[in-house]
């Protein structure tokens, strides 16, 4: 057993490919290591004191959207036991959407809560800026932090503030001013149209929502079904293309919220249908009638959990989807236009 | 991600953090978007990045060689194989001195321990064969015939391996191997009742 290792405060995940990868930071003699646990395998990472440059902490709002969501799901539950006990359910599905639905959603909620805000930690050296998934949360961060800076001091020393502005003064800002986006070295050039068509199919989900709710029928319910996989397919084409990209962060925090959206949907269309399959049996005990064929014929101004989710689901579109294209038109025209191909030298 | 070109750089709101915001004793606010930040700088940022050494050529005669280049003088002996190194063949790692064919080596053989860059768990995985069939009824039971003598096999083979880098105990091999143990016998306790039913 190798004694000459401490470990460090802080645990975090991050998804790989395959499964849930768990980092850990440990201290050595004369550099920080890194372990990413892949289950039945390690992979290490050294960190030399000597090359250690910088280590930048900066909280995120992953907790609090995990909050959100955690809350969402308590809550859309929460309202499927009420209109449960209003419609006077048998008490076996009360319990079960409690035992199933809520329980667990409070626990994750009651878990992350405890574990406090979250923050990404970089580690940068001469040759690599690293993100640091162990320390995601920013209590143990702190405790962490202060031992790693402690260690890398022993073997640097400290830097004083008249070097830090000769560095800065002759190092300059690539460009960038005070409130003007700097474009980090790497980021790729994006115009935005995943995101524009991605806006834009929000506004016909919200013009369909209409649209089903004045004629419903298999056509319309069919034609949903459509713009929906068409809207999946774009919400994941926008995230893929928005990664590593020089889009606006409020553009790219937009389309997680989107995604939330398109989530949040999902889940009180499957509790609306659950709620209507309760509420409404098949009429032909012989044959099964399918759910869709059922829900398709009912309009959702007639029961109240559709008309809850439709409501949400118009809402949602239309702002999501004026909001998303009003932001892409500014930021493609804040995009700096290219100079002009210089005129042809004509042949002597 | 940080902006790796320019680490002054808020990277929500691109504004430049006033060095008053570095080393700090613990997280601040960025002045452009009150983001909270905590930035520590190190004086290995304002060092210039060391220009590599190539090896001097040989002046005199009689001078030492370096083994790898025949016409670059030898500065240090290889303090694993012993020997004589340039300035561009040698490498320091972790205190010592060595040329590149001792470090494949080590690396391969795992003899350098700062080389170490992936290691399997074992006890992680001789506890799974052991542990996961179990808790499967049925099917996982009957797979347990299998897994349990894999699971006993890679504990016992493994049991000397090194397993981790940072300190690791063996409480899981011990598991593993207790239950891989009571999963054969009663495998066999088993098959001896069938048999003796069979048998009536």
């Amino acid at each position: 057993m190798n004694a000459t290792y401490q470990r460090l405060p802080g645990k975090g995940r991050s998804a790989t490919a395959a499964i849930s990868t768990r980092h850990r930071l440990w201290l050595g003699p004369d550099h920080l290591l890194a372990v990413a646990n892949h289950g039945y395998s390690e992979e290490y990472k050294r960190f030399y004191f000597k090359d250690i440059q910088t280590i930048l902490v900066r909280k995120t709002r992953a907790g609090a959207i995990w909050n959100a969501a955690f809350g969402a799901w308590a809550t859309a539950f929460l309202t499927l036991i009420l209109l449960g006990l209003y419609q006077s359910w048998p008490q076996i599905y009360i319990v079960s959407l409690a035992v199933y639905g809520i329980v667990p959603a409070l626990v994750c909620l009651a878990v992350n809560t405890a574990k406090g805000p979250t923050c990404a930690t970089y580690l940068r050296t001469a040759v690599q800026t690293e993100r640091l998934y162990a320390l995601g949360r920013q209590r143990p961060a702190r405790r962490a932090m202060a031992r790693i800076r402690q260690a890398v001091e022993a073997v640097q020393g400290t830097v004083g503030t008249d070097e830090l502005e000769a560095y800065l003064a002759g190092h300059g800002s690539g460009g960038a001013g005070l409130g003007t986006p700097a474009v980090a070295a790497g980021l790729r050039p994006y115009r935005g149209h995943a995101h524009a068509a991605l806006f834009a199919i929000l506004l016909v989900d919200a013009l369909h929502t209409c649209l089903h709710v004045a004629f419903h029928s298999a056509v319309v319910y069919l034609l949903g079904l459509a713009v929906g996989i068409v809207m999946v397919v774009l919400m994941i084409r926008a995230l893929i293309r928005q990664a590593n990209s020089d889009l606006s962060p409020r553009l790219k925090r937009l389309t997680w919220v989107t995604l939330a959206y398109v989530i949040l949907c999902s889940l009180m269309g499957t509790l609306a249908a659950m709620a209507f399959a309760i509420r409404n049996p098949p009429r032909m005990a012989t044959v099964a009638e399918p759910l869709a064929m059922r829900m398709w014929m009912v309009s959702p101004l007639d029961e109240p959990m559709m008309m809850v989710s439709t409501g949400i689901s118009f809402v949602g579109a239309t702002g999501l989807g004026i909001i998303g294209l009003h932001w892409v038109r500014q930021f493609g025209a804040r995009r700096p236009v290219p100079p002009a191909l210089p005129p042809p030298v004509a042949p002597s | 991600m940080p902006n790796h070109t320019h680490p002054f750089l808020c990277d929500r709101c691109g504004q430049k953090l006033p060095t008053a915001l570095c080393n700090c004793a613990g997280p601040v606010a960025c002045p452009g978007c009150g983001l909270s930040l905590w930035l520590l700088v190190f004086p290995a940022l304002l060092r210039p990045v060391a220009v590599g050494r190539c090896g001097e050529a040989l002046q005199t005669e009689g001078e030492a060689g370096c083994f790898y280049h025949a016409d670059r003088r030898a500065v240090v002996a290889c303090e694993e194989c012993g020997r004589f190194l340039c300035a561009l063949c040698e490498v320091p790692l972790a205190g010592r001195r060595l040329c590149p064919a001792c470090i494949a080596v080590g690396q391969r053989k795992g003899s350098l321990d700062n080389l170490h860059q992936h290691r399997v768990l074992y006890d992680e995985v001789a506890l799974a064969l052991t542990v996961y069939p179990a808790v499967v009824p049925f099917f996982g039971w009957a797979l347990c015939v299998f897994s349990a003598p894999a699971g006993l096999f890679i504990a016992l083979r493994h049991w000397r391996t090194p397993l981790s880098v940072v300190p690791r105990r063996r409480w899981r091999f011990v598991v593993a191997i207790v239950l891989a143990s009571l999963e054969i016998l009663a495998g066999i306790g088993l098959a001896l009742f069938l048999v003796k039913k069979a048998l009536r």
